[in-house]
């Protein structure tokens, strides 16, 4: 009896333990995001907190600045491209690497899964290099290119996964049905996985669109904003890096939002 | 003089192999027009394997495929003109139940008046007149048997396959929806070939039973002839319960057992020497008078099943019979260790090859 | 009847797997080209006329072998500080109910999805030495000076911490959600105390997230580059950083190619090692 009371008691103190160490990791979590809004909104340009005043003088340095402007139009355009083209080519893939039976498969998949592995840096100067060759550097198709090889791995776990799950006998019933296996899969297979497709494509655009280190090497003077926004941080902290930060942040909440709505699961595939 | 009956479906010498595995050893089959043939075996007999090669989802090694005359062995499903119900019905989750019903019609181009004229018919045929507008989650089981059955009709296919749809179903369900299949094969005099590893669901389905084992046809005939007649110790065991007894010809037309027990056989029997197995099933011995007895025993084991009462009878020699009796439950039943004499008519007896 | 063999049949009846392979080929070609070749070029460089003499530099000169040396040290600083941090987090969540659940996932995704950049910036607010954390440590009179938590190990550690927790929390979380509750409850019902519990039952279940948490967060760690780079100032050489600067600031391609290999390398070993580890099937979500 008495064990048991002191057992439920300690089990009690665990759990309050658990708890406030889960409260601290989700504030650590959290820290550098919240820190970012009220930067954005300073008076002061120097790194101040709390802030001497409010003001939204660098939300209008960014969006009156051509520079900047010109770096998010065209982050959005690669990212666009890219996510289309990934999607794309990793659909495909992912329903030939799940329906198909050939020789060769298995090495495929591991080679399809390779960008996931290898050190983005390390493929950066390897394309860097082939490009500079090329005399392509500088332009935002390349870095478009750079982006899908590393996209292409999120669509083929994500559509993959989808695959496996879905019951081929409706594919099968289509067939026999008298639709041959292109139109089965479009009007039968496509629709039902749907939410997966966005959940691949919103993964594929937003790794394009936050990233750095290919668009740092390919994109030359013609930058990307993530490639501006590391400039700024590294010559001088003013913030304007805190209102652009902001913005990310709520276009990422807000395409979230949307994507959720379009069904897709919340918790990503790795 | 009587035509030969037509033939919808000819399957010749089919085989299919996966790695080292046989899963159809040269399977020859006819089906006739309007009948319903099951292929009936346990898992792994290739009667899935053959389904699937008559549908078109399988393409066998060697063998012809033949629908209604025409060579299909190599054409794509959706070309045969075949309407196949699925194991878990397979319906579109994300269509209605019309919608599901008139894909078929949608990919052969019926323009749309046509077209939900006739899934109205077809939703009337199988009694869902009312749930066009439902979609297939919203349905119980048993009327998503139904919507598929539909859907694999309503285009007119000159065969249809069945899957082992019942699975399932509980046992209620299952019996309903067997004489629901049969009513609607009968009435739209559709052929078809039904799937299945239920023994009692062949007998009770099918004009014709085609028994598979290991990738072959073991026997082909109808629900009579392959239950009173089976052709070898596979089929004698699969289907129905029955006494199998070792035993060999001797002179005098008697076929001997080990225990030294002898049991006359029917004409057509086997020369002295042969082994064959003796097929007694248990509904067939009679009570008999003294002098008639073929078996003399005692009971060992009795088992009472409602409408029969099942007795295990032991003679002194060791041997063992069961007999099954519809039981009305006006005279008292026997009882253990009770001596019990039965006799048969001698066509009673069945002897197959000893395997 | 002879059953006749059906002859010219090849496509149709292999059609289905040609065309899979034909889905395939896009693909294919892409990464062909586009991954492989680089990469395999970038390689070549790194063997000028075959001669070794970059991996030599890299794998013996003893400047080199210190900032190896520190990348892996740093990544197993990190994978540690990942796993004390997330392993209860991940426990929390896969007890979780709905909305607990779903708050809980929002902490953990909302920074997964957000740039790297954003997230380093934050840390640079808040680690600096006029910045956030010292501010509030010096006005409440907990320290006296600044603490040094920039421009070196411990800014670098937290920032990638902060950066990778999601890749820990994940597998955890995959794994720890499969366990079957009734078995611990078994245990308490045959005398075992929490520890105990927790010891000899629940974690080793939760040993292959782990495995594969600490294997995908320590690789992820060796190969970084964005954040050494702002958090650390210069004065925290990781392998990741090194190459970039020998290709922007001293163009020195051989080299920068022979460490890229050596870190591929390294990145590939550990892998490997995992699933020997883990061998069997290891879903993640």
């Amino acid at each position: 009896m008495d064990v048991t009371a002191r057992r439920v008691r300690r089990r009690n103190a665990w759990h309050y333990a658990l708890y406030a160490w889960c409260a601290l990791v989700f504030f650590f979590l959290m820290a550098p995001l919240v820190v970012v809004f009220p930067i954005s909104l300073s008076s002061s340009s120097y790194l101040q907190f709390p802030p001497p005043g409010w003001s939204w003088r660098w939300y209008d340095a960014y969006f009156s600045d051509p520079t900047w402007m010109d770096a998010t139009w065209r982050s959005l355009k690669v990212a666009a491209c890219t996510t289309v083209l990934a999607t794309a080519l990793g659909t495909m893939l992912a329903f030939s690497l799940v329906r198909g039976r050939y020789p060769g498969k298995g090495m495929l998949n591991q080679a399809s899964l390779l960008p996931l592995v290898v050190p983005v840096i390390v493929y950066s100067i390897a394309v860097y290099a082939m490009f500079a060759y090329l005399k392509l550097i500088g332009m935002w198709q390349a870095i478009v290119l750079g982006h899908t090889v590393h996209a292409i791995p999120f669509v083929v776990i994500i559509v993959g996964a989808a695959l496996r799950t879905f019951d081929v006998a409706q594919e099968h019933a289509a067939m026999s049905l008298g639709a041959s296996r292109a139109r089965a899969i479009w009007r039968v297979t496509l629709p039902q996985i749907r939410p997966s497709l966005v959940s691949a494509a919103f993964l594929a655009f937003i790794s394009s669109f936050d990233e750095l280190v290919v668009a740092m090497f390919l994109g030359g003077s013609n930058m990307t904003l993530p490639k501006k926004m590391f400039d700024n941080i590294v010559n001088e902290i003013d913030p304007t890096i805190a209102a652009v930060s902001v913005v990310q942040i709520v276009l990422v909440t807000v395409v979230l939002v949307i994507v959720s709505r379009l069904g897709s699961g919340a918790a990503p595939a790795k | 003089m009587t035509e030969a009956p037509a033939i919808a479906l000819r399957v010749v010498g089919a085989t299919r192999r996966f790695g080292a595995t046989l899963a159809l050893g040269g399977v020859d089959l006819d089906v006739r027009k309007g009948e319903m043939l099951t292929l009936l075996g346990p898992s792994g007999s290739g009667k899935t394997t053959l389904l699937k090669v008559i549908a078109g989802f399988e393409m066998p090694d060697e063998g012809e495929v033949f629908l209604a005359g025409r060579n299909v062995t190599l054409a794509p499903p959706a070309r045969r003109d075949v309407g196949m119900v699925f194991q878990n019905y397979a319906l579109f989750p994300h269509m209605t139940v019309a919608q599901n019903i008139a894909f078929p019609l949608e990919m052969r181009k019926v323009p749309r008046a046509e077209r939900d004229r006739r899934v109205a018919d077809a939703l009337a045929l199988v009694d869902l007149p009312a749930h066009g507008g439902r979609l297939p989650r919203e349905l119980s089981g048993g009327q998503q048997q139904r919507v598929a059955l539909a859907r694999a009709v309503v285009f007119g296919p000159s065969l249809l396959l069945l899957d082992e749809p019942f699975g399932a179903l509980d046992r209620k369900l299952r019996e309903q929806m067997q004489l629901e299949v049969r009513r609607l094969q009968r009435r739209l005099e559709l052929t078809a070939v039904f799937v299945t590893h239920d023994q009692e669901e062949a007998l009770i389905l099918s004009d014709r039973i085609a028994v598979m084992e290991a990738g072959r046809l073991s026997q082909l005939g109808s629900p009579q002839e392959i239950y009173r007649r089976p052709a070898n110790r596979f089929v004698a065991d699969f289907i129905g319960e029955s006494n199998l007894f070792r035993a060999r010809v001797v002179a005098g037309g008697y076929a001997e057992l080990e225990s030294g027990l002898r049991i006359p056989l029917p004409d057509g029997a086997p020369g002295p020497g042969s082994d064959i197995g003796l097929l007694l099933r248990p509904e067939r011995p009679k009570r008999a008078a003294d002098g008639n007895a073929l078996f003399d025993g005692r009971i060992v084991e009795i088992v009472y099943l409602g409408e029969t009462v099942k007795y295990r009878i032991e003679d002194a020699g060791g041997v063992q019979l069961i007999v099954r009796w519809p039981y009305a439950g006006r005279e008292p039943p026997l009882a253990h260790g009770d001596a019990l004499r039965v006799g048969w008519d001698r066509d009673d007896l069945h002897w197959i090859p000893w395997t | 009847m002879k059953p006749a063999a059906s002859p010219g049949g090849w496509w149709r009846r292999h059609r289905d797997n040609a065309t899979s392979l034909l889905a395939a080929t896009p693909a294919m070609l892409f990464l062909a080209v586009l991954y492989f070749l680089p990469m395999v070029l970038l390689f070549a460089q790194s063997l000028p006329n075959g001669s070794l003499v970059h991996y030599e530099k890299a794998l013996t000169d003893g400047l080199y072998v210190r900032v190896l040396l520190d990348t892996l040290l740093v990544a197993a600083y990190v994978t540690a500080a990942c796993l004390l941090l997330g392993y209860p987090v991940a426990y929390f969540l896969a007890r979780a109910q709905r909305t607990w659940l779903a708050v809980g996932m929002i902490f953990v995704l909302l920074p997964f999805w957000t740039s790297v950049l954003v997230r380093t910036y934050g840390w640079m607010v808040i680690l600096g030495r006029n910045g956030i954390l010292n501010r509030a440590l010096l006005q409440g009179g907990i320290i006296d000076t600044p603490l040094p938590l920039m421009n070196n190990t411990a800014g670098v550690v937290i920032g990638m911490a902060h950066v990778l927790l999601p890749y820990m929390i994940f597998p955890l979380y995959a794994v720890m959600k499969r366990i079957d509750g009734g078995l611990m409850q078994a245990a308490e019902g045959m005398g075992a105390s929490g520890w105990q519990v927790f010891r000899r039952i629940y974690f080793p279940l939760t040993l292959p997230g782990v495995l594969a948490g600490v294997t995908l967060v320590y690789v992820l760690s060796i190969g970084f580059f964005i954040t050494p780079a702002l958090l650390g100032g210069g004065k925290v050489p990781m392998i990741g950083v090194l190459i970039e600067q020998q290709v922007h600031t001293f163009l020195n391609w051989g080299f920068a190619a022979a460490l890229s290999a050596v870190l591929l390398a390294a990145t590939l070993a550990v892998y490997a090692l995992m699933r020997v580890v883990l061998r069997g099937n290891m879903r993640w979500t």
